[in-house]
């Protein structure tokens, strides 16, 4: 087949000593980079692209890839242990990986996440692989409305997110929504809530706000309780890394979900890998027999955002590579990469460029594997970090944060809404207000009012437009049976428990 | 007990910390340069500021005898670029990109704390680019005049968020092709401008000629004008738009290197002549226009010129587009 | 209580701001309506929160562990050191005094240990992320 043949000389390629060089490099630096809060692969990625000039551009996209996705093996390690995210999209796994790890199961949770990681990776690579330019066609014709339908489903994900009170858990969605709209409108150019500061012309920084609201408020309360978190000190040795035979049972078929989820959402343009891990544990928490179990170290809850994560930031080099149409911002600084070399992207660069675009798909499979090869044995190392004692700890974290996040944009002012942003969530978080909606919230506000809105300027004001194109109407119908079946399923509770009550 | 130490450890600080200001030394224009020269970007990285500067800024480099630092600080307005330029001394070795976008800065932030004619001195233009008019090469329509007269009112256009240089380019066009009626759709960013051409949402896109130059090589689009003065070499048949039938609209946007008010003339004359030497030679003429753009210098004046009469032009199609300002 | 009353006064003061902005109708939004729809609708919930949490305070505020304001003003400082000194005094004064303010947060601060993690903190974190990844800030001033 013309496909194996492509990407059997893509491996020669990917498969020399400098490309594995590179590869290593890219990967390690990601993980490495991933783990650390605040500073993400964006920020590396841009930071690192000046050195790939003086490379060959295959060389150079490797190690800029395997910076991108190495940095989402990574940032779920920092939420498992410390219940600070490394990223965003890694939020959603401190829900109920720092639990697990409460419960003396981080080298579990650790194990399971790095398997994850490969798994939704590969998934996304098959894809990219065989079906690259009918889905990225397929991504490609989803207009405003779609996207809007889209949203509104990942939306009733957020009432899935928070423990404890229904109605807080809206108002922290509501806030989010809120604060999304903070900046500029795109419709119409109107500054929103800027309140005469040029710097929030721009919105609010998601990275400031992710790590405020889930680091420095986690910091804060561990703080504030003077509980200081230590898990058990035995070494971690293979045995003890092993999962259960229970959770390879939850693990395989929400790994799976996952995997199809975050494909779905990365390569979609515009979306995004945080919107990808929400609705991807959203969909497990529904889907479960035991949702009473999710956020207090469900299995699930960690393995289908994982593979999620992953497997939505794979998926977003569908678009990327044959359409040359980047799928966010990190693709657009790669690309940019490439316009140095003279190399312009497009899908004739799949043809013209054969050995480029398949050097560097192989690359990613290899980096997929080498990745796995790093972690598993760099699980052991990351557990001991808990040995060291809280007082050197959160210092280092909180330290971490300030750098981490003054380096996406060289901005003073992003790393005062982190504290911010860490005040009011430690004080929100006090009261019963949990801020994983909230993000959720920020997230999708601004992409659900942007989409509504240029849905009805395209239809020239008619809400037809949302049940007359397929897409959207599969998405709301969607949305309605998943709103109907949590309905059902809570009257069914209630029922079942007042039919045993007396 | 450890309050006495802890007072005067933060004492010291504030004291370094007031002494750290710039002195405002202006350089000595014979030793110049005697450290790397630090360029500050006023995007991130990948951009089409940011790459050509990078491009340039090895050569120049090796003619200045000090490498070129890049220092990208993004933000609205330019705002953290310029305050980050305006803190360093004015004796060459701090530089900054100013765009077109920064002309139309000027207009959308009003109360800004300083003043960038006054407060910074051009020393060249690097870098110019067209804009250009796109439409779907299955809609049928041969040429701009065909479009505007079959659409009419419906017309429908495409570009990235309001107050970018494509937008307010769109606003210019509807009105000097006398279509005040088109709807202009924004889109965030070039990919999805792209997206919606291609699914025939919008009749018309405009967008920077860089951005989508791969889609225009490889025919998913199809260039009915552009904006420049004369034509593209790139695309010599496609006309520009006074020879499309749209009078007194020119567009072009363009990078250039400006330095600190009070930097010594003779310094700035150097910068002058080795960046009209490196934007000369083969490479970089080569290069640049693999990315779409043209490299061309000029004379300080002429840049001058050239930054107040787009902040009054730009802010007339402001003005007349109702967009907000801050 | 009072969290959930700031929310509600959030809303109330987004949907005042969202009004004068052009609000426009449901199928010709203007910048205005989303915002004064969602701030609107963060007061009534904020509403319907205070009236489902009508305890006496006293009992709300045994559920959460008391305040200690140690921590709190230790991390604040230790932040806003950052904020301020970092483009001025440089790198290694601002991250050697954003570690020492915030290791005041626990009581009876081991002086040796916190100078000795500081410098190794400003030291690795100057090489990663000044040198080798090229974030701008002076080692010094």
């Amino acid at each position: 087949m013309e496909t194996l043949n492509l990407l059997a000389m893509g491996f020669e390629q990917a498969l020399t000593p400098e490309a594995l060089m590179f590869c290593l490099l890219g990967v390690s630096l990601g993980t490495f980079i991933g783990v650390l809060p605040g500073i993400g692969s964006l920020t590396t990625i841009a930071l690192c692209l000046p050195l790939t000039f003086h490379l060959e551009p295959l060389l150079g996209l490797i190690m800029l890839a395997g910076i991108f996705y190495g940095a989402q093996y990574g940032s779920s390690t920092a939420s498992i242990l410390l219940n600070v995210p490394g990223s965003a999209p890694a939020a959603i796994t401190c829900l109920d990986g720092y639990p697990m790890s409460r419960q003396g199961r981080a080298g579990i949770a650790l194990f399971m996440t790095t398997i994850a990681s490969f798994i939704g990776g590969s998934f996304a690579i098959l894809l990219l692989v065989f079906f690259a330019p009918v889905l990225a066609n397929f991504a490609i014709s989803f207009s405003a409305a779609d996207y809007f339908s889209i949203m509104i489903l990942a939306l009733t994900a957020a009432s899935t997110l928070s423990v404890g009170s229904p109605v807080k858990g809206l108002a922290m969605v509501t806030f989010g929504l809120l604060l999304g709209m903070v900046g500029t409108d795109i419709n119409s150019g109107q500054f929103r809530f800027t309140f005469g500061i040029p710097a929030l012309t721009d919105g609010i920084n998601l990275v400031a706000l992710a790590m405020g609201l889930f680091g420095v408020a986690e910091i804060l309360n561990n703080l504030n309780e003077g509980k200081v978190p230590q898990a058990g000190q035995e070494a971690i040795t293979l045995k003890n890394m092993m999962p259960t035979k229970d959770d390879w049972k939850a693990f395989r078929y929400s790994c799976m979900r996952g995997s199809l989820i975050g494909s779905f959402i990365g390569m979609l343009p515009g979306t995004g890998p945080t919107i990808a891990t929400f609705m991807a544990y959203a969909g497990e928490k529904k889907l479960s027999h035991h949702p009473e179990k999710f956020g207090h170290g469900a299995v699930e809850g960690i393995s289908a955002p994982e593979a999620a994560n992953n497997a939505s930031v794979q998926a977003a080099f569908i678009p990327t590579l044959t359409l040359g149409v980047p799928g966010d911002a990190i693709m657009a600084v790669m690309l940019g990469g490439l316009l140095v070399h003279g190399i312009t992207p497009g899908p004739q660069l799949v043809t013209t460029d054969a050995a480029l675009f398949w050097g560097v798909v192989a690359s990613f499979w290899i980096g997929n594997v080498l990745l796995l090869i790093l972690n598993l044995p760099m699980i052991g190392l990351w557990v001991k970090l808990l040995s060291i004692p809280y007082r050197f700890l959160f210092p280092a974290v909180l330290f971490l944060i300030c750098i981490g996040v003054y380096s996406v944009n060289n901005n003073r002012v992003d790393v005062l809404l982190t504290l911010g942003f860490g005040v009011m969530g430690f004080f929100l978080n006090r009261h019963g207000f949990a801020s994983a909606p909230l993000l959720l919230g920020f997230v999708l506000g601004p992409l659900i009012e942007e989409n509504f809105r240029r849905a009805l300027v395209l239809s020239d004001s008619s809400l037809a437009t949302f049940v007359e194109r397929p897409i959207s109407l599969v998405f709301l119908v969607l949305t309605a049976i998943l709103l109907v079946f949590s309905l059902w399923r809570k009257t069914g509770t209630t029922h079942s428990r007042s039919q045993a009550a007396p | 007990m450890y309050l006495r130490p802890l007072l005067t450890f933060v004492l010291t600080l504030l004291l370094t910390a007031c002494g750290g200001e710039n002195s405002g030394v202006a350089g000595d224009p014979a030793s110049y340069p005697n450290k790397p020269v630090r360029v500050i970007i006023p995007f991130g990285p990948g951009g089409l500021a940011d790459v050509t500067l990078r491009l340039a800024g090895e050569p120049l480099g090796e003619l200045l005898g000090e490498r070129l630092v890049m220092e990208n600080r993004p933000g609205a307005g330019g705002v953290a670029a310029t305050t980050t330029m305006l803190n360093a001394d004015p004796d060459g070795h701090t530089l900054i990109v100013l765009t077109n976008g920064t002309t139309i800065a000027e207009s959308l932030f009003e109360d800004l704390p300083y003043n960038i004619t006054e407060e910074l001195v051009p020393i060249s233009a690097v870098a110019w680019f067209d804009l250009v008019l796109l439409v779907n090469p299955d809609s049928g329509y041969s040429d701009l005049q065909s479009l505007l007269a079959a659409r009419g009112d419906d017309l429908r256009i495409a570009t990235i968020n309001p107050g970018s240089t494509q937008n307010l380019t769109a606003e210019l066009f509807t009105s000097r092709a006398g279509m005040d009626s088109a709807t202009i759709i924004p889109y965030r960013t070039t990919p999805d401008v792209l997206g919606a051409l291609l699914r025939g949402e919008v009749d018309l896109a405009i967008d920077a000629y860089t951005a989508l130059k791969g889609a225009i090589d490889n025919g998913q689009v199809r260039p009915v004008a552009v904006t420049g003065e004369v034509r593209n070499p790139a695309m010599p048949d496609v006309p520009i738009a006074a020879e499309a039938g749209v009078e007194d609209f020119v567009v072009t946007g363009w990078n250039a290197l400006y330095a600190r008010a009070g930097t010594d003339p003779a310094i700035i004359a150097r910068l002058n002549s080795e960046i009209a030497a490196v934007l000369a030679t083969g490479d970089i003429k080569a290069r640049f226009s693999e990315l779409g753009v043209e490299a061309r210098g000029n004379t300080p004046e002429a840049m001058q010129q050239r930054l107040l009469d787009d902040i009054v032009k730009w802010r007339g199609v402001i003005q007349a587009a109702g967009i907000d300002t801050l | 209580m009072l969290p959930t009353f700031l929310l509600a006064l959030l809303g109330l003061g987004a949907a005042f701001t969202a009004f004068s902005y052009d609000v426009g109708s449901f199928t010709g939004m203007g910048p205005g309506f989303f915002p004064l729809a969602l701030g609107l609708i963060l007061f009534l919930l904020g509403g319907v929160i205070l009236w489902q949490d009508r305890q006496p305070p006293e009992a709300i505020a045994e559920q959460a562990h008391p305040f200690a304001w140690r921590p709190f003003a230790a991390v604040s400082a230790g932040i806003l050191a950052w904020v301020l000194l970092a483009e001025t005094t440089g790198f290694f004064v601002a991250a050697a005094c954003q570690v020492v303010l915030t290791s005041l947060a626990l009581p009876k601060p081991r002086w040796r240990s916190i100078a000795i993690m500081a410098a190794v903190l400003a030291t690795g974190g100057y090489l990663l992320f000044v040198t080798q990844l090229g974030v701008p800030l002076s080692a010094v001033g």
